[in-house]
């Protein structure tokens, strides 16, 4: 008669073998929140600078933005590539509500903004160089993208379409938040 | 005699687990990389036209119109959006029989009052709240972009003044708001009927001509 186990042996005889851990789901589950972010999946080539201050309108247009100079119009100020060119001051309407405007327009033309067309005839030679100097192919495009406030009027908006125009941008794209 | 059986019938081989654990070592780089990139929010740029008077050389405001003289061969049609809603101004000519129907067409669109969902009027401060009817305007711009009779001298070819006109003029006045000019821009390029936009390129415009073609109004 064979003895008896030991106790080690019987211990290990009784011990389940040791069980693979099962990651078939996990691995779906990731697969699927792979494809997710695959599709949400944004590689952008311009700047939305985040503020208190602009909240931009929603549009039903699908084209991407490109790459452009930034003009940047909120409640309280115009900022050319995140620089602070000008102040918007805004007054008390006939109903209590802000209305926005710009104090600092030329005196005899009063849709300029001298500040404005400063900065971005700067900005327009700094492309132009930039270009001559890397050998770029292609004239200077003048494409500014303005990322307006939803409240701003449209006295106010002219002024800096007039300015933009003046300045050798002509190609004026307006940035919204898509709406599918 | 029959074969050996295989040492898989046998029993003697089990189909092994395929080895994940590379795949989710992937995929554990892949998602941070992606989270970070992930764009929640979407952009969508709007490009607009101005009256080439703007991306001229130095002018002054006394010597200028940002509005180009119409040609008054050229059919043109403008959207003032006022206060109270839309009005449209257009150098068509229809004949006698499309008068009554074009002049229809020229009539003010009012702001509609928003409805909730049980189709009441919304109220704010006691009275209707009111918004653009940018739908209606859509409509309108749509029946001017379609619209045709037949030439005078050749009965049997339809004459459709706008369906080459690549642009409307858009006059919004001072103090409209920012996101109304956005809701017109895409009302005025929205054509549900067909695969193409209905007016591609809105001009926006700081003056109009009213009446007699070649007098400005500010």
């Amino acid at each position: 008669m064979a003895f008896a186990a030991s106790k080690r042996k019987r211990i290990t005889l009784h011990r389940r073998p040791p069980q693979l851990l099962k990651i078939t789901s996990l691995v779906d589950l990731m697969t699927i929140l792979l494809c997710f972010l695959l599709q949400a999946y944004s590689y952008t080539e311009f700047r939305v600078l985040p503020s208190q201050d602009i909240h931009l309108p929603t549009s039903i247009n699908t084209k991407y933005p490109v790459e452009s100079i930034q003009l940047v119009v909120s409640k309280s100020a115009v900022l050319v590539e995140g620089k602070l060119v000008t102040r918007v001051v805004s007054v008390e309407g006939d109903q209590g509500e802000p209305v926005y405007d710009i104090e600092e327009v030329d005196k005899k033309n009063t849709l300029l903004i001298p500040k404005l067309k400063a900065e971005l005839t700067r900005q327009a030679n700094i492309i132009r160089n930039a270009r001559e100097t890397t050998g770029r192919s292609g004239d200077f495009s003048g494409t500014v993208t303005i990322q307006a406030h939803d409240q701003i009027p449209y006295r106010l908006l002219v002024k800096i379409l007039f300015t933009t125009g003046q300045s050798e941008f002509g190609d004026i794209r307006f940035m919204a938040y898509r709406r599918d | 005699m029959a074969g050996r059986p295989s040492q898989r019938l046998r029993g003697k081989i089990t189909p092994g687990e395929v080895n994940l654990l590379p795949v989710m070592n992937l995929i554990a780089i892949l998602l941070p990389v992606l989270l970070m990139s992930v764009a929640f929010v979407k952009f969508t740029i709007i490009k607009i036209q101005l009256p080439e008077v703007t991306s001229a050389k130095e002018v002054t405001q006394e010597d200028v119109s940002p509005t180009p003289e119409p040609d008054p061969n050229k059919p043109s049609l403008t959207v003032i959006v006022r206060q109270d809603g839309f009005q449209f101004l257009s150098n068509i000519n229809p004949p006698a029989e499309l008068k009554e129907q074009v002049a229809a067409m020229h009539e003010l669109i009012e702001l509609s009052e928003e409805k909730d969902l049980e189709g009441k009027s919304v109220l704010v401060d006691g009275r209707p709240y009111k918004t653009y009817d940018y739908q209606a305007l859509n409509e309108r711009l749509i029946q001017f972009k379609e619209l045709q009779w037949p030439l005078t001298d050749k009965p049997e070819t339809m004459f459709v003044p706008f369906e080459n006109v690549p642009n409307i003029n858009i006059y919004p006045m001072p103090e409209i708001k920012y996101e109304v000019i956005i809701g017109v821009l895409d009302a005025a390029r929205t054509y549900p009927q067909a695969d193409k936009y209905l007016f591609p390129t809105p001009i926006l415009v700081g003056r109009i001509y009213t009446g007699e073609l070649g007098k400005a109004e500010r």
